[in-house]
């Protein structure tokens, strides 16, 4: 499984895609801090 | 005219510095319980985002109080279901939420979290818990923006929600930013019960140390930069203890206080105040407590002694709590208020002291509804300072 994945984007990698795509309305700083909230919900769920 | 939201603000801070307000100040921690009071569940909340307004108002209409824990339920089951984690899920009650403890971390893995915490935390091991952030780009990508559409929403609904308390109810909550003590982020999160339990005694170094590389994830969640300089006094900054009441003195000090310290010293230089649930014992933290700076902290009892505290960390360090769930449940209205009324004439002269149950309220087997409304009621008039 981990092989045919390894060329696949991390969580981190999609994480940046995600506040440039679906995030890209709103000012950088609010993205990221809310990115960073993204974070943390997916860390304790 | 009833009490409004800045008077309330002035009772609480007024005996956070141990003087005395106008009236005992009451905390209400109403959680969960507040879908159940209001006859709703979960699935209607995740249907109907706008209900869960709806349901963190309505206790309120009748429970009379200052202050209130926390506004909405943060930790949900649908951020859960989102990435494909099974931590988070709601009881056959269909209102409570319950916590499955996954602990993904290897004790083999401690060098690869000290030298890359983020990397090995999203990377690694996460996807071993959450499994749709196990697959392909587009699987991660799909998940992680279902939770982010979901918080959209969610964010709205939470912050319109604080603002129809303040608004409609004149009531404030009392945690604004999180302070995650290092050790409990690494407790919670990567190595639960078990693998913490061997950590404090086969991993020492390695679990002092990753305290240390954890410490810039968990304070990102003070939100403010290093370059802040003042902190509101109000709204307080929140921790809730998980694993100190099972650590000895010396456990204590050697692994969670170090990095905890610097992380609240934060807090204090910039003039903030901080609340602790301090859950399960912390009788033989006292000295800690006591060491803490004055007027600095608000400490929620949860099965300490409140009036044997009172006497021995009660000048330092506000105390909050004290009424029984176990009493406020089964007891007597009588017994309610009499108790109440202890709590009331021990504990509340000189101020630094708040009010409130002796733990949150999650489910509707809780508390009876009517000893609740009787002992906020009555704190609410016989609390008047002279």
């Amino acid at each position: 499984m981990e092989n045919n994945l390894e060329n696949e984007k991390t969580v981190l990698e999609v994480l940046e895609d995600i506040k440039n795509i679906e995030l890209a309305g709103m000012p950088e700083e609010v993205a990221a801090g809310f990115i960073e909230m993204m974070k943390f919900t997916m860390l304790s769920a | 005219m009833g009490d409004t939201y800045q008077e309330r603000i002035n009772r609480i801070q007024t005996t956070v510095n141990h003087q005395e307000p106008d009236k005992v100040p009451i905390l209400s921690m109403i959680g969960t319980w507040a879908i159940h009071y209001a006859g709703g569940t979960i699935k209607e909340m995740e249907d109907h985002p706008e209900k869960e307004i709806d349901y963190y108002c309505e206790p309120h209409k009748k429970l009379y109080s200052d202050v209130t824990l926390s506004a909405g339920c943060v930790s949900d089951a649908k951020s859960a279901e989102c990435i494909g984690s099974a931590s988070h899920f709601v009881s056959k009650d269909g209102a409570t939420i319950q916590h499955k403890e996954i602990a993904p971390m290897e004790a083999g893995e401690y060098q690869e979290l000290i030298g890359d915490p983020e990397g090995y935390i999203f990377n690694k091991m996460l996807p071993r818990k959450a499994t749709k952030l196990a697959g392909t780009t587009a699987e991660k990508y799909a998940a992680i923006k279902d939770l982010v559409d979901h918080w959209k929403v969610k964010g709205m609904m939470l912050g319109q929600l604080k603002e129809k308390l303040k608004t409609d109810y004149q009531l404030p909550v009392i945690v604004g930013g999180v302070a995650y003590p290092p050790l409990d982020y690494i407790f919670d999160y990567l190595r639960g019960f078990k693998g913490i339990s061997m950590d404090l005694r086969r991993n020492q170094d390695d679990l002092v140390a990753a305290c240390e590389a954890v410490q810039p994830l968990a304070d990102i969640l003070l939100g403010f930069q290093e370059e802040t300089t003042a902190v509101p006094e109000f709204p307080f900054f929140g921790t809730m203890m998980h694993l100190p009441t099972f650590l000895s003195p010396k456990q204590f000090e050697k692994f969670f206080v170090p990095t905890y310290e610097k992380q609240i010293y934060q807090i204090h230089k910039r003039g903030g105040k901080l609340i602790m649930l301090l859950e399960g014992e912390w009788e033989n933290k006292y000295d800690w407590l006591n060491s803490l700076p004055k007027d600095f902290a608000i400490g929620i009892l949860e099965g300490d002694d409140i009036f044997e505290a009172k006497k021995r960390i009660g000048d330092n360090i506000t105390i909050a709590g004290g009424m029984p769930m176990e009493m406020l449940k089964l007891g007597k209205k009588e017994d309610c208020i009499d108790y109440a009324k202890k709590l009331v004439d021990e504990l509340a002269p000189g101020g630094g002291y708040i009010f409130g149950s002796s733990r949150e309220l999650l489910s509707n087997y809780d508390v009876n509804v009517e000893n609740l409304i009787a002992t906020h009621d009555f704190v609410h008039k016989y609390g008047v300072y002279k």
